[in-house]
């Protein structure tokens, strides 16, 4: 309200204003005065707070409890550091800490404007007077510093509106009441002076786009905000913007994000969660009609394709479930791609069309399955009897549903049962390769086709250790689910296990469509790598040249920092409004 | 001092005043201008593993039985590229017409062997070593013409590969170990330091008082080594060529080749493969693709070597280890079959079909008949190209098809 | 210059006594690391210095016992990747930590000799067993050896003999075993070749064991040299091994690889060492050592009158400066150079000599050098070079650059080579340390480096 009447009644009052005091009214934040040509925008609120806050967690504890942190604190490079801190402590007259919050309190701004192609970077410091006070003491001590060294004053001084602006080398930095304001370019840094003596005007806050993005910002860590519509206009990155992955890789993980970027005006990123996690979001404007046709593989037709449901299993490492309609891709490769890709493309289909027993990859084999999709990788136990692979690689499985089960289920049952006789008749061929055996499980309502390895004659189990002894390959039915996996017993593990719904009914998913969630899972990888120390030492020693004694000391490092961290996940979901990717990292208890 | 080949060969041997160095160091190096003025003629081999269909490759278009037996695969008349009334490229093989019709492709029509065998790696084994399984396979065939060619160690390696893959057979020589070539940097200093190079000659070119003969080879070796480097800067830095490579994995490979070729390398036999010609299976898309890329890399090839003014001195050929079965599959796909083409690509080549296409009428087992011997192209190869004897290399005496125009 | 081919046989093969300290340098000790090993750090060579030239090679014939268990170890788990390349990194790590390099060294020379590639022999298991089997009999009885090979599945799976049957026996085995193995071209007839091939019929490989096949043996009668029996494989290889030009064929192969790669030794001045083989029952390590031993072993026409093998050159780089550092970029750069091990490039192996020498593998040697100056996974003594040469006390540019020649090279760099190389390490505005590897690098491109 205040900021709407000012908007009017500043200029009428602004002559008057000047004439009495500078300080026309209270600006309270950096986008009130920056101009309205910025195009990125980042702001940490209280960074002070959050180093506390990540100096007391106990996950720092845990860092300076152990070892590795032990022995670097006692080389002579950390000693050098306390040392140096110390002397500018005892400079500053408080703590380093200390000094930060008093610079910070009010929050730090960067930010690039196009205008000028300058940078700014504004503190809001606690007060006036601790600004002065830091002030003095710094370029005290840097015009001292350059005196003994034989150097001229390092800063030029010059006057604007009876201000102080300072320049070394090529930044200029001034203050006023608590703002310091620091910029590369003389005309930033005059722009950002004049906003803040007449208050807003014309700022980055009157940007429309801008003042709905901030709403964001309230409570975080830190936020961002980047206005991709002026850099599209500016032609710099035309081929991020040009909606071509060119790539089918990068076409499946980011051909959404490709089709969004060309139309959103802007993304903002923000960080928050401590101190029981972190937490990432980006974030762009969506509207479900500017998703063309070809990429409707991506978030399914009207844009409301989601994965809703999600199966878990004992040790799990990764999850990832996503909505992708493969067969629509390899049909539209055509509109994706270029000219070599989609020769490359008519080469695998060839392949794959004689590996699926002549049925058509794109139109048989994938479009006869829903475009939600989970890939899970487990770790593998390895019964007593089974062999024991001396590398022993988790199981993965892909898990999705079958659109036709009566049409389906027997055609992939058969396909796999000739793919495992191909598989044995390559194995029969070679010396040393041991054949698989296939078994019909039944399993409830389900059924499960799974292998395991027919010893080789004269053979001891304890003698079956190669790495192809992981992959025991595996299919399982149940209704229209459907699991490929390399591991009958993670294929048993899936099908007995309870199916679980993606939303867990917050409000912030009420309306949303949950395009992709990716889950680590840090106590199966930790499992996972112990199970295989002593190839990891083994790899360590002859890819470092180190003895046994170092690639022990190393590999131990891995498994700590491992403890450290419980999950990561990441989630990308649509609303009509919004298109968002948010990073999580939980920490252990 | 860098010289591309073409000014290196126009010097004389007296010239060696113009390099600037003194009597005693260049005997390697006017040696060297002598081998090259002979200037040794080069063979690049294009493999095409899985099995071509060759039949859709050069097209019998009026042919009933072509029609019958390939309802789904067969090309439509009014689409092949002519080379007669009755003979035609595919369509997508603009390249090799392109290549016809400057006179400098030939077609030398089922090439075979008897007794086809079909599987893979025994047909190919049978390329590559001229022996069937029961003889002695120790070598391949161009492995002992490098044995035939190379007398000078010191040199540039006689044959390269070019590629990730393992070696082709034909390449083991009892003698000498072919390079694989995985990029151009391979024959570069890799070095940080500006200038190393010099510093490297400088101090390998100063004399050893107390010497003897396998320093001195050393010796001239390194010098050599060092200058192939310095060329090789060079083209990252001056290379144009002549021609547009389309970016396929075979015209990047071929764009290689003429990279080396024309940095003045004294290799003469090049290698390379291109893989995917195994089509059981909704082959017409997958082959249109790989002709596209053979064809395409092919005229590329031949027209930036002789804009290079290599191409006189550049002899291109293609081959696979089959050709694959008459009827096509129920997968519109195609099976291992016998009988196939082999292609010839160069400005001195005999332009034009050579041979008759094999009947559609005398099948054996559903397979094309040969009517020449692989080893008598390969005889011409080696008699009329690289003037080389071919009786101990093919195991036999072959009567050369005339592959070179008389 | 003395021609090796007029060489008094007698006394070129008698045991090397200097009499004066002058016979016994740093430079004669460092010859015999590297030919009876790799090369030796500056310890190794300064403790060779306090025995005599003949006890210094009865000590590395008779090298403290390894503890095998740590490498063994190791190879377990690369072998459990199934893949040939990490047994190739496996190898490298071992030759370069090994405490009985005479013995690594032999190793490699029977694995050119009965060459067997994983290229082929694709399980990498028995490429191990192969190698383990090779390395147990390397210095020991041939003729126990040659039996050994004989079975061995790698062997059998290499040269097509797999499956040999009595209606079509593959004459593969038994061509090589004579050609190749044991007694050279010229030898044996062709007819010799079919007869042996029958003795090896019905030995198979099943189940990555070598197994007899007593059906498809051939069991009538032979005639082999002249002689005629029912023989059977074993009797076969016994018939090889008793041929008399066997011993004259081996030490000419161990001469050429342990002395001069040119020119050909004559027949007179192999036949002592043929003689003494045949005598002593095909034992090897006697051999070996009187030719280390030797007066021609430790005179000029011996010493730098090799081609470095790119094993010989990497490896000698590395145990001189003491250096460790990445072997499974190590192994996989050596392919450039033309030495792969567990990958010989056909049933010959490694002509060695000449062949190693050719535009494309000195470049990829200069490369590799450089390669591993860059690599942040280098250390020299667990530390940089400025580390190596405080521990050696070196100071000076000219301290340096003579410690390097006496380290890295046989023969003595020319004074103007040398004083290139010192003004390197005095000149520039890089880092000390930058120096000092640009020194090493240009060292090892040198000619001289490439001579061992």
């Amino acid at each position: 309200m205040f900021r709407s009447v000012s908007r009017y009644c500043l200029p009428l009052l602004l002559p008057v204003m000047l004439a009495t005091t500078p300080r026309v009214q209270a600006v309270e934040q950096a986008a009130e005065f920056l101009p309205s040509s910025t195009v990125l925008y980042a702001e940490m609120a209280k960074p002070a707070k959050t180093i506390e806050a990540l100096l007391q967690h106990s996950i720092a504890d845990k860092v300076r409890d152990h070892e590795a942190y032990q022995q670097a604190t006692k080389t002579p490079q950390y000693h050098q550091f306390q040392m140096g801190l110390k002397f500018v402590e005892a400079q500053l007259g408080m703590k380093w800490l200390e000094a930060v919050h008093e610079m910070t309190d009010g929050g730090v701004t960067l930010a690039v404007d196009a205008k000028t192609e300058g940078v700014a970077l504004i503190f809001k410091t606690a007060s006036s007077e601790s600004l002065e006070t830091l002030k003095t003491k710094v370029m005290q001590f840097a015009r001292q510093d350059a005196k003994n060294k034989g150097n001229g004053d390092p800063y030029e001084e010059h006057e604007y509106r009876g201000h102080t602006v300072y320049k070394a080398d090529k930044v200029v930095f001034t203050t006023n009441e608590e703002w310091l304001l620091i910029a590369n370019k003389p005309d930033l840094g005059r722009h950002l002076l004049d906003g803040l003596l007449d208050g807003p005007q014309n700022s980055l806050m009157d940007q429309t786009n801008f003042q709905t993005a901030y709403k964001s910002s309230k409570n975080k860590i830190a936020w961002g905000y980047t206005n991709l519509e002026m850099i599209r206009n500016s032609g710099i990155a035309n081929k991020v913007f040009s909606g071509k992955a060119d790539n089918p890789g990068l076409e499946v993980i980011l051909g959404g994000v490709l089709e969004i970027l060309p139309q959103a005006a802007y993304v903002t990123a923000a960080l928050d969660g401590l101190p029981e996690n972190l937490q990432l979001t980006v974030a762009l404007p969506f509207q479900p009609d500017w998703i063309s046709e070809s990429r409707e593989y991506y978030f399914g037709p009207n844009a409301q394709g989601s994965v809703t449901s999600v199966r878990t299993t004992a040790e799990p490492l990764i999850s990832l479930s996503v909505y992708r309609n493969l067969s629509e891709i390899w049909l539209r490769a055509g509109d994706l791609f270029n000219a070599e890709i989609n020769d490359g493309f008519a080469k695998a289909d060839a392949t794959l069309t004689t590996l699926f027993s002549g049925k058509d990859f794109g139109e048989d084999i994938l479009a006869s399955l829903s475009p939600e999709l989970q890939l899970v990788i487990a770790r593998q136990n390895f019964s007593a009897g089974h062999p024991s692979p001396e590398i022993k690689l988790p199981g993965f499985a892909l898990v999705t549903r079958m659109k036709d089960v009566e049409h389906t289920r027997p055609e992939f049952r058969r396909i796999f049962m000739s793919f495992i006789g191909f598989l044995n008749v390559v194995a029969g061929s070679e010396e040393g390769r041991a054949q698989l055996d296939l078994d019909l499980e039944s399993f409830e309502s389900g059924e499960i086709i799974s292998t395991r390895f027919v010893p080789l004659a004269g053979s001891k189990p304890y003698e079956q250790t190669n790495i192809s002894y992981n992959f025991t390959p595996s299919v399982a039915f149940q209704d229209d689910l459907f699991i490929l996996s390399s591991s009958s017993e993670l294929a048993r593990g899936l099908l007995s296990s309870q199916e679980q719904s993606m939303k867990d009914g917050s409000d912030t998913q009420k309306d949303s469509r949950i395009n992709l969630a990716l889950n680590l899972t840090a106590s199966g990888i930790r499992r996972t790598l112990e199970d295989n120390r002593e190839h990891l030492i083994a790899q360590n020693m002859l890819e470092k040249g180190h003895s046994r004694e170092e690639a022990e000391g190393e590999i131990g490092i891995i498994f700590e920092v491992l403890k450290l961290v419980e999950s990561a996940g990441l989630r990308v979901l649509t609303t009509d409004k919004t298109f968002e990717a948010q990073l999580k990292l939980s920490f252990s208890e | 001092m860098t010289l591309t080949r073409r000014e290196f060969v126009g010097l004389s041997v007296t010239s060696s005043a113009i390099y600037g160095l003194n009597s005693k160091a260049p005997r390697f190096l006017v040696n060297a201008a002598e081998e090259a003025q002979k200037q040794d003629r080069v063979l690049v081999v294009i493999q095409l593993s899985g099995g071509n269909d060759g039949l859709n490759t050069i097209i019998p278009f009026h042919h009933d039985e072509y029609r019958k037996n390939r309802p789904e695969l067969a090309v439509p008349a009014d689409r092949v590229l002519k080379i007669d009334d009755n003979l035609g490229f595919h369509p997508e093989l603009t390249g090799f017409a392109k290549l016809l019709e400057a006179g400098q492709l030939a077609i030398v029509q089922g090439v075979g062997y008897p007794n086809p065998n079909r599987s893979h790696f025994e047909s190919m084994d049978i390329w590559h070593t001229c022996q069937r399984k029961s003889g002695q396979r120790h070598d391949g065939w161009l492995g002992r013409t490098i044995d035939q060619l190379q007398n000078d160690p010191s040199s540039d390696a006689s044959a390269l590969h070019l590629g990730q893959q393992k070696q082709p057979f034909a390449l083991t020589s009892q003698q000498w170990r072919v390079p694989s070539v995985r990029s151009l940097e391979q024959f570069r200093l890799q070095g940080n330091k500006n200038g190393q190079a010099e510093t490297i000659k400088k101090l390998v070119a100063t004399s050893r008082p107390k010497s003897n003969e396998l320093l001195d080879f050393v010796q001239s070796s390194t010098t050599t080594a060092v200058d192939v480097s310095q060329r090789f800067k060079e083209i990252g830095k001056t290379y144009q060529s002549k021609a547009v490579y389309p970016k396929s994995g075979l015209g990047k490979k071929l764009e290689t080749v003429a990279q080396l070729i024309d940095a003045g390398l004294r290799t003469r036999i090049y290698y390379v493969e291109v893989d995917g010609f195994d089509t059981h299976a909704q082959q017409a898309p997958a082959h249109e693709a790989l002709l596209r890329e053979v064809g395409g890399a092919l005229s590329a090839f031949t027209t930036d070597m002789i804009g290079q003014g290599q191409g006189d001195r550049v002899l291109s050929v293609c081959f696979s280890e089959f050709g694959r079965r008459v009827q096509e599959n129920a997968s519109a796909g195609t099976d291992h079959g016998t009988a196939g083409p082999m292609f010839l690509a160069g400005p001195m080549v005999k332009a034009g079909l050579i041979g008759e296409h094999p009947s559609l009428n005398d099948l054996e087992q559903g397979d094309l008949k040969h009517h020449t011997d692989f080893r008598q192209v390969y005889a011409g190869i080696l008699e009329q190209w690289l003037k080389v004897e071919s009786k101990p290399i093919l195991d036999g005496v072959y009567d050369p098809i005339q592959i070179i125009k008389s | 210059m003395i021609n090796i081919t007029q060489l008094d046989p007698a006394q070129a093969w008698s045991l090397y006594q200097p009499e004066s300290p002058d016979g016994w340098t740093l430079r004669q000790a460092a010859h015999l690391y590297r030919r009876g090993g790799f090369s030796a750090n500056r310890e190794q060579l300064e403790q060779a210095l306090t025995l005599n030239p003949g006890e210094a090679v009865h000590q590395l014939l008779n090298s403290a016992e390894e503890s095998v268990s740590q490498y063994e170890t190791l190879a377990k788990t690369m072998l459990a990747t199934g893949n040939a390349n990490n047994l190739s990194a496996w190898w490298m790590y071992r030759l370069l930590q090994t405490a009985d390099p005479l013995r690594e060294k032999m190793t490699i020379f029977w694995h050119g000799h009965f060459a067997t590639s994983a290229e082929k022999v694709t399980d990498p298991q028995l490429m191990y067993h192969q190698n383990q089997l090779l390395r147990s009999n390397a210095l020991e009885d041939f003729g126990s050896l040659l039996h050994d090979i004989s079975r061995d599945p790698a062997m059998l799976l290499y040269l097509d003999s797999a499956t040999n049957r009595k209606a079509h026996p593959n004459e593969n085995f038994a061509r090589e075993i004579m050609e190749l193995f044991c007694l050279g071209e010229g030898n044996y007839t062709e007819q010799d070749i079919r007869e042996l091939a029958r003795c090896f019929t019905g030995w198979e490989v099943r189940a990555n064991r070598f197994r007899f096949n007593r059906y498809q043996h051939d069991k009538g009668e032979k005639n082999i040299f002249g002689q005629s029996g029912e023989f059977d494989g074993d009797a076969g290889v016994d018939l090889v091994l008793a041929h008399p030009a066997g011993p004259e064929f081996i030490c000419r192969k161990l001469v050429k690889f342990l002395v001069v790669d040119e020119p050909v030794p004559s027949v007179d001045l192999i036949a002592p060492l043929a003689r003494q083989f045949r005598e002593n029952g095909l034992q090897i390590g006697p051999i070996v050592e009187r030719i280390l031993s030797s007066k021609l072993f430790f005179s000029n026409d011996a010493i730098g009158r090799k081609i470095r093998s790119p094993i010989e050159f990497s490896v000698g780089l590395l145990q001189s400066l003491e250096v460790t550092t990445n072997y499974f970029e190590l192994s996989k750069r050596l392919a450039d150079l033309g030495q792969k091990l567990f990958f010989p490039p056909n049933v010959k192996g490694w002509d060695g000599g000449r062949t190693w020498v050719n535009s494309s593998t000195l470049l990829a040697r200069a490369n590799l050098v450089q390669d591993l100056l860059d690599r942040e996974e280098t250390r020299f003594a667990g530390g940089g070079m400025t580390d190596l040469c405080d521990k050696h006390e070196l100071h000076r540019p000219t301290e340096i650059v003579d410690w390097l020649q006496t380290m890295l090279l046989a023969d003595e760099l020319s004074p103007e080579v040398r004083s290139g190389l010192v003004r390197e390490l005095e000149s520039g505005t890089d880092p000390r340390e930058r120096r000092l590897r640009q020194v090493v690098y240009l060292m090892c491109t040198l000619p001289e480096f490439q001579l061992g």
